[in-house]
């Protein structure tokens, strides 16, 4: 199934990678992650290749973590508008970790795509 | 728990983890796992599927007496931060001891919408010596007297070190000693304060 979908698959692939690149280039500020909300093309990219390939493991791990950045992200969000709340720096790191989870799903995909 | 997953028997086997590492999760208010870091789903056993969405007691061991879990479980609900001293169970029944330290979280109007928990490993010393033989004799209470009883149990042994649960493991931790009968700053704190911090 996989194959006969690679002609459109392929740009999806590159325009999440690209983000995802942009946003680690932009060293994961509260800024860069306030563009990446859920409204985001980011988000609409995930659900396109969801859509298409949900039984793919690689693709259930990129949702799967997509769901975790999102939840990150909410969580740094209500820290900081919250007062008295401090980011634990773990927190910001375990994001980090998260953004080179999914691009590194997004290699994999690559791979087996191609 | 989810019942795809079977209780693990309890082996007398420590996991063998890098103990410099910290293990982090976030769970909402009822204390299901929303996720986890690498080094908390490595020690675990788990694969991180298996953990999201689990209740955090997926890797409660048996020989951990309920009134922690009560005495946890009470500070949270009084919107307290805490860390307890937790013996673990991972995948392969396995233990393994941290300090956890339980963070709460708050949206914009104050209201509870989680917690996040960070484990350190606690030196091996402080267990065998005193946290082991402590909730040994709280889970006897417990499995014959009840959890009344081993809550009676806990509030005299700390009060007679005059020390809140916290007040003592910090002391465990930074001295490696127990000083039951000397007197400690916590002479006039509450034990088992529950008022909310100002």
């Amino acid at each position: 199934m996989f194959k006969h979908d690679l002609p459109t698959a392929v740009p999806t692939l590159h325009n999440l990678k690209k983000t995802i690149d942009h946003f680690l280039s932009d060293s994961i500020t509260l800024n860069s992650i306030d563009k990446i909300g859920a409204a985001s093309e980011f988000e609409a990219e995930v659900k396109e290749i969801l859509k298409g390939y949900r039984n793919n493991s690689q693709v259930y791990n990129l949702d799967f973590q997509y769901k975790k950045l999102i939840q990150i992200i909410t969580d740094i969000h209500n820290l900081n508008l919250a007062v008295n709340n401090e980011i634990p720096e773990w927190l910001e790191s375990e994001l980090g970790v998260v953004f080179h989870k999914i691009r590194n799903i997004l290699l994999v995909l690559e791979i087996e795509l191609n | 728990m989810d019942t795809r997953f079977n209780r693990p028997t309890p082996s007398d086997r420590e996991v063998d983890w890098n103990k410099n590492k910290v293990l982090l999760s976030k769970t909402d208010k009822k204390g299901t796992i929303l996720y986890a870091n690498e080094d908390f789903i490595d020690v675990s056993g788990y694969d991180e599927f298996e953990l999201v969405g689990q209740p955090h007691n997926i890797i409660r061991h048996p020989d951990m007496p309920k009134v922690i879990f009560k005495f946890l479980w009470d500070s949270i609900k009084s919107s307290e931060n805490i860390h307890v001293i937790i013996k673990n169970m991972a995948k392969t029944g396995r233990y393994y001891w941290v300090v956890t330290d339980f963070k709460i979280i708050a949206d914009t109007d104050g209201e509870i919408v989680g917690f996040f928990g960070t484990r350190k490993s606690v030196p091996n010393e402080i267990i065998v010596k005193f946290i082991e033989p402590l909730y040994k004799k709280l889970l006897q209470i417990e499995e014959t007297s009840g959890l009344q009883a081993s809550e009676e149990y806990l509030v005299g042994f700390l009060e007679e070190r005059k020390k809140t649960y916290m007040e003592y493991i910090d002391h465990l931790i930074a001295t490696g000693k127990d000083d039951k009968n000397k007197i400690s700053k916590g002479l006039f704190s509450g034990l088992f304060d529950k008022s909310p911090k100002k």
